[in-house]
C-alpha cells in the first residue's frame, strides 16, 4: 500500500470516526433534549386537559351555587311549591347549563326533586335507579347540605362517570340555615370530552376506570402513581400520548383521562438531527480533502519525488547525483542527510575505484597468469596476461568459470583444486603442469591462496599461474649438460686413476731399483755413479706425488675426496714430515727446522693423511723455491679452537701480483721459478682445497727477496666428517 | 725359531723384485704369488709375518684376501702391508690393514718398516 493511500486512508478513518462519534453523541444528546422536550410539552397538555375538566367542575359548582343560594330554592324547601321546579327546571334549563342531572334533598337525606335529561337526545329521561341510593352510597354528599359548603367531582355510576357539584341550600344572601343540598351533574360522556376537546384544542378521550382499556392505556395506566400523576407515553413516530387518573370525589382513580398529540417537537428533533448529520459529513468531508492536499501537498509529493530521485540514484549507481527536495522541515532534513550520506558513498566509491584500479594494476604487472575467483569458482578478475592467453577481454572473463574457457577435464582438475583452496583454507600448489603438446607445450607452476573475508570465512581464491617453461626447459638442458659434465669428470677421475696406477707402478720400480742399487743390493757403486742416482730418486718422488696431485684434483673436482677424521699426535706428524723433506733439504743444503710450541695439545683430531700431504706440499714448495738458509715448520695454537701450521722459508719470495694467483689450479708461482721447476701447478690448489674442505685456511705473506710464510688454519676438533 | 716368513702378493714383476729383496734384506724369508689363487693356496698352509698386498692385484680383489686374513685365526698375527697406487681405495680399507704403502713404495723405507717389524716377533 503506497504512502499516499496509507495517508488518505488515515485521513478518511479520523474523519469518519470523528463524524460517527460526533454524530452519535448528538443523536444521543439531541434525542434525549428533544424527549424531554416533548413530555414536558405532553405533560402540560395533560395538565391543562385537567385544568379544563376543573374549570368544568367549577362552572358546575357555579351553576349549582347559583340555584342552591337562592331564596326561592329556600323558600321551595319550606313551600315545597310545585311551580318553583316548573319554572326553575324545564329541559331549557337543562340543556342550557349542559345538566345531566339535578337532585334536591332535604336535610333527612330525602330526594325532593330529581331529574334527569339527556344532553344529546335533548329530552328528559327517567332518574336511574342508582340516583335514589346516591345519598345512601355517597353519605359524604350531605355534607355540604350540613356544613354550608360545597363538593364537586367524579362520581361512579354503573351508566359511566358522573361531574357533580352539591352545594348548601342556603339564602340568596348565603345564610342559613341550610335546608338542605342541592346537587348538579353532568355525564363525562363523548359528547362532553367532546365539547371538553373543543374549548382546549385538545384530542381527549375519557375512559371510565371500569372500562375495558386498549393495551397502551393499560400500559400507562399500570405505570401511574402518586409519584407520577402523568405518563407520556410515545405510541409511533406520529403521536404521542399523555395519561393521567382523573380521581372521583372519594379520592379513587375513576376516569384514564388521555390527551393524543402528534409529535412535532420529535419530528423537529428528527428533521433537526438530519441536517446537523449532512452538516457534519459535509464539513468532514471538505476537512478530510484539506487535510489529504495538505498531506500531498507537504508531504507525499515531496516524499514521493525524493523516492524517485533516491531510486534513480540507485539504479544508475551514478553517486555524484543529489536529491532536489528542500525545505526545513524532517523532510529537507531527510534529504540533506541522503545528500551528505551520497557524498560519503561517492568518496568510498571513488576510493574503492582507486584500490580496484591499483588492484588490477598490480594483477597485470604481476608476470604470471593472475586471477581472482569466488568460492564457485567465478572468475571475478583477471590479468591482462591471463585474459591474452584466453583471447578474451577482461569483463568476458568476469563471471564464466574454467568450463567456458577449457576442457572438461582440464576445467575439472582445476575446479577441484579451488574446492581443496575454499574448503580446507589452505593454499594449494600445482608445482608443475604441462599444458598442451611438444613442441608447443608449456608448462605452469600454480599457486593458489584462500581469500578470507573479515570473519575469516573463505569467498573465492586468487590464483597464480607461472608460466615456467623456459626455465624448465633450461633446467632440462642445464641436467643434460650437468650429467655429461659429471660423465666426463667420471671417465676423468677413472682415467686419472687408471694413468696414475699405471704411472706408478714403474715409478715405484724405478725408484726401488733405483734405491737398491743405492743401497748397494746389487753391489758396491763408484763415487760417481751415487749422485745420478740420488737424482733418480728423488725425481721418482717428484714423480709420485705429482701423480698423486693429479689423482687428488680430480676426486676433489669429482667431490669424490673423503676425510677421515681421528686423534694424531702433532709430534708423529712434524716427524714424519721432516723424515721425508730430509733429503731434499740436505741435497740443497738447507736447515730443516721443526718447532712445537708448548701450548698444542698432545693430539689433535683431524685427516693426518691429508694434513701430512698439505704440510708436506708447502714444504717441498719451500725447498723448492729456496736457494739458502732454511725451511722452518712451526705448529702452535691459534685459538682456543684452531691451530696453526706455518711453513717459512727464505726463498726468493712472491711478487704482489702473484700472491692471488699462487692457489689457482695450473699456476706456477713465478713464471721465472717456471723455468727452474717443472710442474703443473696443482700443489699450491689442493693445498687451498684440502684446506678449505677440513674447515681450514691458508694465509699467504711474502715480499719478493724476504721469504715466504704458509700459515694453514686448522680447527682442532672438526665437528663432523666433511665431504666434498 | 725359525725363519720369519713374509708374503709379496704383486702381479708386477719389478715391484715383486724389488719387495722382496728389501723384505729378505730385512731378514725375512720371501716367498712371492702374482695371483689371487696363488696367494691363496699360500695362504692356506703358510703362516706369515708379513703380507705385502697389492690392492690392484689383476685377477683378484686385494679386499678378499685382505679379508680372508683377517677372519683366519690361523693368520691373527700376520702383518698386513696393503701396497697400492691408490690411497683413497687403500683409506676404505685401513681399518683392516696394518700398514699403508703409497706407489711409489721406496725400498728403503719398505725395508726399515720391516727390519722394524722384525723386532716384535
Amino acid at each position: 500500500m503506497s504512502l499516499r493511500a496509507k495517508s488518505l486512508l488515515a485521513a478518511a478513518l479520523t474523519t469518519v470516526i470523528l463524524l460517527v462519534t460526533f454524530l452519535v453523541l448528538t443523536r444521543l444528546i439531541l434525542t434525549d433534549s428533544y424527549t424531554q422536550l416533548e413530555q414536558k410539552d405532553t405533560i402540560a397538555h395533560v395538565e391543562r386537559a385537567v385544568n379544563a375538566m376543573t374549570n368544568e367542575l367549577a362552572g358546575l359548582s357555579r351553576s349549582a351555587n347559583d340555584y342552591a343560594a337562592w331564596d326561592d330554592t329556600y323558600n321551595f324547601m319550606e313551600s315545597r311549591d310545585p311551580a318553583y321546579l316548573e319554572v326553575n327546571y324545564p329541559d331549557a334549563t337543562f340543556d342550557n347549563n349542559r345538566l345531566s342531572l339535578v337532585t334536591i334533598v332535604d336535610m333527612q337525606g330525602k330526594i325532593v326533586f330529581a331529574k334527569a335529561f339527556d344532553l344529546v337526545q335533548k329530552q328528559e329521561i327517567p332518574v336511574a335507579p342508582e340516583i335514589s341510593d346516591l345519598v345512601t352510597h355517597h353519605p359524604a354528599l350531605l355534607r355540604p347540605a350540613q356544613s354550608i359548603s360545597t363538593t364537586a367531582g367524579i362520581l361512579m355510576l354503573p351508566t359511566g362517570p358522573l361531574l357533580i357539584a352539591v352545594q348548601s341550600i342556603l339564602t340568596s344572601d348565603g345564610t342559613g340555615p341550610t335546608r338542605g343540598a342541592l346537587l348538579m351533574g353532568r355525564a363525562l360522556a363523548a359528547d362532553e370530552i367532546a365539547q371538553l376537546s373543543e374549548v382546549t384544542q385538545l384530542a381527549l378521550s375519557a375512559r371510565p376506570a371500569s372500562a375495558a382499556l386498549p393495551p397502551e392505556a393499560q400500559a400507562a395506566a399500570a405505570v401511574l402513581s402518586a409519584q407520577q400523576p402523568i405518563v407520556v407515553h410515545p405510541v409511533n413516530e406520529q403521536l404521542v400520548q399523555g395519561y393521567t387518573w382523573l380521581n372521583d370525589i372519594d379520592g379513587r382513580p375513576a376516569v384514564l383521562l388521555s390527551v393524543d398529540r402528534a409529535r412535532e417537537i420529535y419530528q423537529q428533533g428528527q428533521m433537526t438531527l438530519s441536517y446537523l448529520t449532512l452538516l457534519l459529513i459535509g464539513a468532514g468531508l471538505v476537512v478530510g480533502i484539506v487535510m489529504a492536499g495538505l498531506l500531498e501537498h507537504t508531504v507525499i509529493l515531496r516524499l514521493g519525488r525524493l523516492n524517485r530521485e533516491v531510486q534513480a540514484i540507485g539504479t544508475s549507481g551514478d553517486l555524484s547525483q543529489r536529491v532536489s527536495t528542500q525545505g526545513r522541515d524532517e523532510l529537507g532534513r531527510l534529504a540533506t542527510e541522503i545528500d551528505r550520506m551520497l557524498d560519503s558513498l561517492e568518496n568510498t566509491q571513488r576510493l574503492l575505484r582507486q584500490r580496484e584500479r591499483e588492484a588490477v594494476t598490480l594483477l597485470d604487472s604481476i608476470p604470471a597468469y593472475a586471477f581472482f575467483k569466488d568460492a564457485a569458482g567465478r572468475y571475478i578478475i583477471a590479468n591482462q596476461k591471463f585474459c591474452e592467453a584466453l583471447h578474451r577481454t577482461r569483463e568476458e572473463v568476469a563471471g564464466k568459470t574454467d568450463y567456458d574457457f577449457y576442457s572438461p577435464e582440464r576445467a575439472e582438475r582445476y575446479r577441484v583444486d579451488d574446492f581443496y583452496v575454499t574448503e580446507s583454507g589452505e593454499i594449494r600448489e600445482v608445482s608443475e603442469e604441462t599444458i598442451g603438446q611438444e613442441p608447443n607445450a608449456i608448462v605452469l607452476a600454480t599457486k593458489k591462496v584462500p581469500l578470507k573475508d573479515e570473519h575469516d570465512q573463505v569467498i573465492g581464491l586468487i590464483g597464480l599461474a607461472f608460466d615456467i617453461t623456459d626455465r624448465k626447459r633450461a633446467a632440462q638442458e642445464l641436467a643434460v649438460a650437468r650429467d655429461q659434465a659429471l660423465a666426463a669428470l667420471r671417465f676423468k677421475s677413472q682415467l686419472l686413476a687408471n694413468v696414475s696406477h699405471d704411472l706408478r707402478t714403474p715409478i715405484s720400480a724405478i725408484l726401488g731399483f733405483s734405491e737398491m742399487l743405492l743401497a748397494g743390493v746389487y753391489g758396491p757403486l763408484q763415487e760417481q755413479q751415487i749422485e745420478p742416482l740420488t737424482r733418480i730418486v728423488m725425481d721418482c718422488n717428484q714423480l709420485g706425488r705429482l701423480v698423486s696431485d693429479l689423482l687428488d684434483q680430480s676426486r676433489l673436482d669429482a667431490g669424490k675426496l673423503v676425510l677421515q677424521f681421528k686423534p694424531f699426535a702433532p709430534k708423529d706428524l712434524m716427524e714424519s714430515i721432516k723424515a721425508a723433506a730430509s733429503l731434499n733439504a740436505q741435497n740443497k743444503g738447507l736447515e730443516l727446522i721443526g718447532l712445537i710450541a708448548p701450548d698444542v695439545p698432545s693430539e689433535i683430531n683431524g685427516d693426518y693423511e691429508r694434513v701430512h700431504q698439505v704440510v708436506l706440499n708447502l714444504v717441498d714448495n719451500a725447498i723448492r723455491f729456496t736457494q739458502e738458509g732454511s725451511v722452518s715448520i712451526h705448529i702452535a695454537c691459534r685459538d682456543a679452537a684452531h691451530y696453526a701450521i706455518q711453513v717459512i722459508d727464505t726463498g726468493q719470495g712472491i711478487a704482489p701480483e702473484e700472491q692471488a694467483l699462487v692457489f689457482e689450479t695450473f699456476q706456477q708461482g713465478s713464471t721465472q721459478a717456471a723455468g727452474r721447476y717443472k710442474g703443473l701447478g696443482l700443489g699450491l690448489s689442493i693445498v687451498k682445497q684440502l684446506v678449505t674442505l677440513m674447515g681450514g685456511q691458508v694465509l699467504l705473506d711474502s715480499q719478493v727477496g724476504q721469504g715466504t710464510t704458509f700459515t694453514v688454519i686448522l680447527p682442532l676438533a672438526p665437528e663432523t666428517k666433511i665431504q666434498a | 725359531m725359525s725363519a720369519l716368513q713374509a708374503l709379496v702378493i704383486e702381479d708386477d714383476r719389478d715391484l715383486s723384485l724389488i719387495f722382496s729383496q728389501a723384505l729378505r734384506a730385512a731378514g725375512f724369508e720371501v716367498e712371492t704369488v702374482g695371483s689371487n689363487s696363488g696367494a691363496f693356496t699360500h695362504l692356506a698352509q703358510a703362516t706369515p709375518q708379513i703380507v705385502t698386498l697389492d690392492l690392484h692385484l689383476q685377477q683378484a680383489r686385494g679386499a678378499e684376501i685382505l679379508h680372508y686374513i683377517r677372519t683366519e685365526p690361523r693368520l691373527a698375527r700376520t702383518n698386513v702391508i696393503l701396497t697400492t697406487a691408490d690411497s683413497a681405495l687403500a683409506e676404505t680399507l685401513e681399518d683392516q690393514a696394518d700398514y699403508i704403502l703409497i706407489k711409489p713404495i721406496s725400498f728403503t723405507q719398505l725395508r726399515d718398516l720391516a727390519a722394524r717389524l722384525r723386532t716384535q716377533f
